[in-house]
């Protein structure tokens, strides 16, 4: 049975999209294929029967063969006849295969695409037939892969060859160029033939050859030179040929390298010893020392850097000033100079002559290149060769000073109320004349109960005396204590503006200025100032041409804008008020002086607003009596004088010793700087010579010393303070005591920060009570509710709960242990004073106490609690102003503590102290002397089963310092004067803005 | 100027050629390595195609374009200059509004002094105008003509030059660049001529200081002018009457034309050039007049040459040119 083959074309890509197709066929059971081509296909659907069904889309559609409308129906074996070549654009190829007219056309495509540049050409050779098919020709063939437009453009236009490209992916069966033939997968090949498909539409033609054996292109062209072209071989000569001589030479560069080695001529000694005594010892360390001598005996000293890449800022005298070139270590040429031309690098180690263990240095001097070679070991630290040393005319002095004997006789030394201690005066001498200050004549040696041993030294700075001021300056001092306690006046302002100017304090002159005019004075010059306010002032002094007045005031108004932070209100207002005289303007004025007011209604007078020297003046005259100060005065000596007797009473050295520095820094802040001086030479003999203290003993001594000294003169006390981190060190007696120290040392460098002493004395000192939740629970509670009220507003309901509290406690219907009362009254008074009820405070706090027992009525356990709630109550008391009555709380409640069978514990004993000292600060500083009376009795108990380890002592050391702070507090000495003449200012500076005159 | 007839033009027509000729070498020799500049600026003007010569500034492109106006005597109105910028209005181009007769109702431009009068433009940093400017430029150059009240009016412009720095890649912006048929890079000469470009500059500011023109008055605008019309009717006779279809052989041999198709044909599928319709049809224009002016008729393989300009992207430019010398070079 004859397979039939059949192609329909189907009008429609729809139909065929829509329709699937059955196809039945009288011989069903006889295989078939059926080629489906839709216009715009490309490949044919094939389609083998006989139950094969095309899905496309979703339905099936019958067809009956012999009903369509089939376009021809050929032989099955060749369907490629059935549906031909169709005609499409041309592309260009991948791939081309030109059958070529003749070898002439052939060679006329190489050439040309050989000149496009597709030179991927193989040749064959292919048969043909003739035009009238009967016999076969030779025909050249191109394969070219891949082709250029132009050559197939060419081949196609001139008919030079005809162009088949690939029809199928086989690469077997090839179509004419600008045709397709879509059933060019089906056409069958084969073995090794290609078809090649010619002519359109199903009539078209085919040609089937064997495989063709191609060859490259190449190996058909022949190359050669033109005829004109000369072919000839050069030789060598027989000679080598002359070398090339390149002298080096140094060229200007402005890239300076950093400098590492600097050459200096013969005065470069002197130049050197000046430079090193600028330069720190750790920076001379850098630095490598050579002395070298040349050839004719010239000396050269050679300095060169340890580590290149930091640089050197020191060196700024004249010297020669080298850098290594090239990477090189040991090559050195000008910083500014580079060598050219520039060679490889291992070409300068033959040229320079460069050595292992030797530097070279290179630079030209004149006309000549001088290269000098030094031995590396030449080189050796410049310290090596410096000798440091204090300089002889101290030395000189200081014999001098030492040797000194000062005349007081005709000075009485006055204490009050305080008992003479018996010190011998050093034995008066003849004094010594400048030439007998050499040789030194030795101190007199003070013999106390310390036996001598022999110490290392340390350099301790003498306490400085005072330097004599001239007349000036005592009437500068004069002036400003008088504008500070007595007011200020215009007058006063005025003098002290001209003292200032003449001592050249310009720009504080120029402050005084300001403060006369705002009090009244007529605008003044402030020439020489360099302050922003002295600049700006003076602009508004010259009055510009009117042409350009509009732009200058605009521009003023911007200086001003933009230097309002660095101005005070006063020069603020000032300026403005001068602006808005020169251009009124009501609204502006209006604006500069909410705004002043505004700033005042905020934050008041900032201290950038008072002048400096009125601040430090301030603080100065807290010795100057006369508004009610000396009682504070007398009261701070009174405790000095108390603590004075219990560390001159004590009977361990180290609480003398130590006491006696602690003593030394508050008779400096009391003023009495000669008794500070006595006790520190006290100390420093000690420190010294002692032999019974303990190097933590010792350790202390030179701490409290030093820090005295850093707190009063800043930068004095460091020796002291480094000796003293020396003996931490080695203090193994009491481990404690070393660590301690370290915390007390930054504790007493913070002092001076601190805005209350006494209250970071007592945070240091005071350690009983720390709250824990489960320990304090119903006290933590009770304060939590009435902090809530606070911070709701509603302070009579805080009130009310705390009156509730204390009425419970007083009644017995609430049980509140000790330990929870005296924390909770500490809160109380705290809230009282917060929700400005001191005046019931009392009231409150004399119901708290009737809750409170008797110490001795206490277990054990609770005693210190019920001392500190009493001292708490005592503290309240004196908060609310009762003084009498909280001192005599304090005062019994420490001596009801250690006046008994049963003292507390030495911790405790401390911790309790330090609890009342804390107390008592709520007293006024003229009051507190009476319990800090109770607290160094309370100190310096003699308890025989008392242990006096060095911890004790130490912490007694604290409280003693803690004891004087109390009498001391700066804030009560100075800052009252100080705030009232802030408030003094304030009224001058609001009066005058608002009122708008002076 | 008014048409003249064929006959009369033929009269005179080789003489014009040889003053246009001898404008362009004259002004070649004040110029550093710009003959190919200067014979494309000839060409365009000849052709009345509008030119675009791109390069960096300080390559002379003005200077060029000012000189050769200068050597064509047109002056004052009759020559428009302007640097666009993304925010040139169009009144700026053709003229404000004039607001007496907007009054009117009557939307009419003042064009004194502007493009529409000109009859030589120049349009410098063209990509760099708005899409308002393109829109009327496109309009002026296609058209030659520009809406006054709403009606279309001729414009004088016989010659549009165009400058740019670089011819940008904006898509909106390919319909100006395939106006412009020829674009020609005019670049540095300073590595290659120093010596020379110093000397002219010299010679120029010297000339321009005592306002010497020697490249001027060799020609004029109308001779172009009177050599396009000639050449329109030379098209316009070789016209075959009865089948309606110009006799392209009379001027374009088959050699030629097969090349001309083939190189645009490469140049199109190997290096994806774009040439639009409108391009070949120009092209062919151009090719007919510079087969005029070089050799004095029928088109040759040489005149090819004018291929190397029709890249529409700077970056092609030099690849172009290359190719197309070289595939000429085929079969020469």
């Amino acid at each position: 049975m004859t397979t039939q083959a059949k192609a329909l074309v189907l009008d429609g890509v729809d139909q065929l999209a829509a329709w699937a197709l059955r196809v039945s066929d009288a011989q069903a059971s006889a295989p078939f294929r059926l080629f489906i081509m839709a216009p715009g296909c490309r490949t044919p659907l094939v389609v083998t029967g006989p139950d094969a069904a095309l899905q496309l889309g979703g339905e099936l559609v019958e067809i009956d063969l012999d009903t369509l409308p089939i376009a021809a129906i050929r032989d099955a074996d060749h369907p490629a006849g059935l549906v031909g070549a169709v005609a499409t654009s041309r592309r260009l190829p991948a791939e081309a295969v030109l059958w070529c007219r003749d070898e002439a056309a052939r060679r006329r495509l190489i050439r040309a695409s050989l000149a496009t540049g597709h030179d991927a050409i193989q040749t064959a050779t292919g048969t043909r037939p003739t035009a009238d098919g009967t016999a076969a020709v030779a025909a050249p063939l191109l394969r070219i892969a891949p082709p250029g437009w132009y050559t197939l453009d060419l081949a196609h236009e001139e008919d030079l060859a005809q162009v088949y490209v690939p029809a199928s992916a086989t690469g077997s069966v090839w179509t004419l160029w600008g045709t397709e033939y879509p059933l060019a997968d089906h056409v069958d090949v084969h073995g090794a033939t290609q078809v090649f498909l010619t002519g359109e539409g199903p009539m078209g033609s085919r040609r089937t050859v064997a495989a063709p054996v191609w060859d490259d292109v190449y190996q058909m062209l022949r190359f050669e030179l033109s005829p004109a072209a000369t072919d000839e071989s050069w030789a060598a000569p027989e000679t080598e040929p002359a070398r090339f001589t390149i002298p080096l030479r140094f060229v200007v560069t402005h890239r300076t390298r950093t400098p590492a080695m600097w050459i200096l001529g013969t005065d470069g000694r002197d130049r050197l010893e000046q430079l090193l005594g600028s330069m720190d010892e750790s920076d001379a360390d850098q630095l490598q020392f050579a002395l070298q001598r040349d050839a004719g005996g010239r000396e050269y000293i050679l300095l060169r850097e340890r580590h290149a890449e930091r640089g050197r800022q020191h060196i700024d005298f004249p010297a020669l000033a080298l850098a290594p070139w090239h990477e090189y270590q040991n090559l050195f040429v000008p910083v500014d100079r580079d060598i050219e031309p520039l060679l490889r690098r291992d070409k300068y180690r033959e040229v320079f002559g460069l050595q292992p263990r030797r530097v070279t240095a290179a630079w030209e001097e004149g006309p000549v290149l001088r290269v000098v070679h030094v031995a590396e070991a030449s080189f050796e630290p410049l310290t090596r060769f410096v000798d440091y040393i204090v300089g002889e005319g101290a030395q000189v002095l200081q014999r001098l000073a030492a040797s000194a004997v000062f005349d007081f006789g005709r000075y009485r030394l006055v204490r009050r109320d305080a008992p003479a201690t018996e010190r011998p005066l050093p034995a008066q001498a003849a004094r010594p004349s400048v030439d007998d200050a050499f040789p030194v004549a030795e101190p007199e040696v003070v013999h106390d109960s310390h036996p001598a041993v022999s110490q290392p030294p340390i350099s301790v700075p003498k306490p400085t005396a005072a330097v004599q001021k001239s007349a000036l300056e005592e009437r500068e001092i004069e002036l400003e204590t008088e504008i500070i306690i007595e007011g200020q006046s215009p007058e006063r302002w005025r003098m002290l503006r001209t003292v200032k100017s003449q001592l050249g304090h310009i720009d504080e002159a120029a402050l005084c200025a300001v403060e006369a005019m705002w009090l009244g004075d007529p605008p003044a010059s402030l020439d020489g100032s360099t302050g922003t306010f002295a600049a700006l002032w003076a602009q508004t002094r010259t009055a510009p041409a009117p042409a350009v007045a509009a732009h200058w005031l605009t521009e003023l108004r911007g200086s001003l804008a933009t230097a309002r932070s660095s101005l005070r209100k006063k020069e603020r207002w000032l300026l403005w008020e001068r602006l808005f005289e020169i251009s009124p303007d009501p609204v502006g004025r209006a604006r500069v002086r909410e705004e002043l007011l505004d700033e005042m209604a905020d934050t008041g007078l900032r201290p950038q607003d008072i002048p400096g020297f009125i601040q430090r003046r301030t603080y100065e005259t807290r010795f100057v009596t006369g508004d009610g100060s000396a009682d504070e005065i007398h009261a701070a000596r009174e405790i000095l004088e108390l603590v004075g007797d219990a560390v001159e009473g004590a009977d361990t050295a180290c609480i003398t010793l130590v006491g006696r520095a602690i003593l030394a820094y508050a008779a400096e802040r009391l003023g009495d700087e000669l008794r500070a001086a006595d006790l520190r030479d006290d100390g420093e003999r000690a420190f010294s010579a002692a032999t019974d203290l303990s190097p933590t003993d010792r350790a202390w001594l030179a701490l409290y010393m030093g820090a005295g000294l850093e707190l009063y003169a800043a930068g004095t006390g460091c020796e002291w303070l480094a000796q003293s981190a020396e003996l931490r060190e080695d203090a193994v007696d009491a481990p404690l005591g070393a660590e301690e120290l370290a915390k007390v040392a930054a504790s007493l460098l913070e002092r001076g920060a601190a805005e209350s002493p006494t209250a970071f004395l007592a945070a240091e000192n005071f350690r009983a009570l720390y709250p824990s939740e489960h320990k304090y629970a119903d006290a933590i509670a009770i304060q939590g509710d009435v902090e809530q009220h606070i911070r709701a507003g509603e302070f009579d309901t805080a009130l009310a709960l705390i009156q509730a509290v204390a009425d419970d406690i007083a009644s017995g219907g609430r049980e509140l242990e000790l330990r929870q009362l005296a924390w909770l009254l500490g809160h109380v008074v705290s809230a009282l004073t917060r929700v400005g009820r001191a005046a019931e405070g009392t009231h409150v706090l004399s119901r708290f106490a009737e809750g409170i027992p008797e110490i001795r009525t206490v277990p054990m356990r609770a005693r210190l609690y019920c001392v500190l709630a009493r001292i708490k109550l005592g503290e309240g008391f004196l908060e609310f102003g009762d003084q009498q009555r909280g001192m005599d709380w304090v005062c019994d409640a420490v001596r009801a503590a250690w006046d008994s069978d049963r003292p507390l514990v030495w911790l405790d004993h401390l911790d309790m102290l330090s609890a009342a000292l804390a107390a008592i600060e709520s007293a006024p500083v003229e009051a507190r002397a009476a319990g800090v009376g109770a607290v160094i009795e309370a100190l310096f108990l003699n308890r025989p089963h008392d242990q006096d380890t060095p911890d004790y002592r130490h912490i007694k050391l604290r409280l003693l310092d803690h004891c004087l702070e109390v009498g001391l507090s700066k804030e009560r000495l100075s800052m009252k004067r100080y705030k009232r003449y802030v408030d003094e200012d304030e009224y001058h500076v609001r009066s005058r803005i608002v009122r708008r005159t002076p | 100027m008014t048409e003249r007839s064929f006959e009369e033009l033929s009269e005179d027509i080789d003489t014009v050629r040889q003053r246009i000729l001898a404008m362009m070498n004259a002004l070649k020799t004040y110029f550093v390595a710009k003959d190919e500049v200067i014979e494309l600026m000839t060409l365009a003007t000849l052709a009345q195609e509008p030119m675009l010569l791109i390069g960096r500034p300080g390559t002379a492109k003005s200077d060029l374009v000012i000189r050769f106006c200068e050597a064509l005597g047109v002056t004052g109105n009759e020559y428009f200059e302007y640097m666009l910028t993304k925010f040139t209005e169009p009144s700026e181009i053709v003229g404000p509004i004039d607001i007496g007769r907007l009054k009117e109702g009557r939307y009419v431009r003042k064009v004194d002094g502007k493009l529409p009068e000109a009859r030589i433009v120049f349009l410098d940093e063209i990509f760099k105008s708005n899409s308002a400017i393109l829109n009327t430029l496109l309009t002026i150059i296609n058209e030659r003509k520009f809406y006054q009240d709403g009606k279309p009016v001729p414009v004088a412009m016989r010659m549009l030059f165009a400058a740019t720095n670089e011819i940008p890649e904006f898509t909106e912006l390919d319909a100006l660049k395939d106006r412009f048929v020829l674009k020609i890079e005019s670049k540095s000469v300073k590595d290659d001529h120093f010596d020379a470009l110093l000397d002219a500059g010299l010679t120029a500011e010297v000339q321009r200081a005592f306002n010497l023109k020697p490249w001027a008055k060799l020609c004029s605008l109308d001779d172009f002018e009177a050599a396009k019309r000639y050449l329109d009717h030379i098209m316009y006779r070789a016209m075959n009457p009865d089948e309606g279809r110009p006799n392209r052989d009379l001027y374009f041999p088959p050699g030629p034309y097969a090349a001309f198709k083939r190189i645009l044909q490469t140049l199109e599928k190997e290096d994806g050039i774009e040439i639009s319709d409108r391009k070949v049809v120009k092209l062919y224009k151009l090719l007919r007049c510079r087969a005029f002016l070089f050799h004095g008729g029928t088109i040759q393989r040489s005149d090819l040459q004018i291929l190397r300009y029709i890249p529409n992207r700077a970056q092609d430019m030099q690849l172009i040119h290359e190719k197309v010398d070289r595939l000429l070079r085929i079969d020469a």
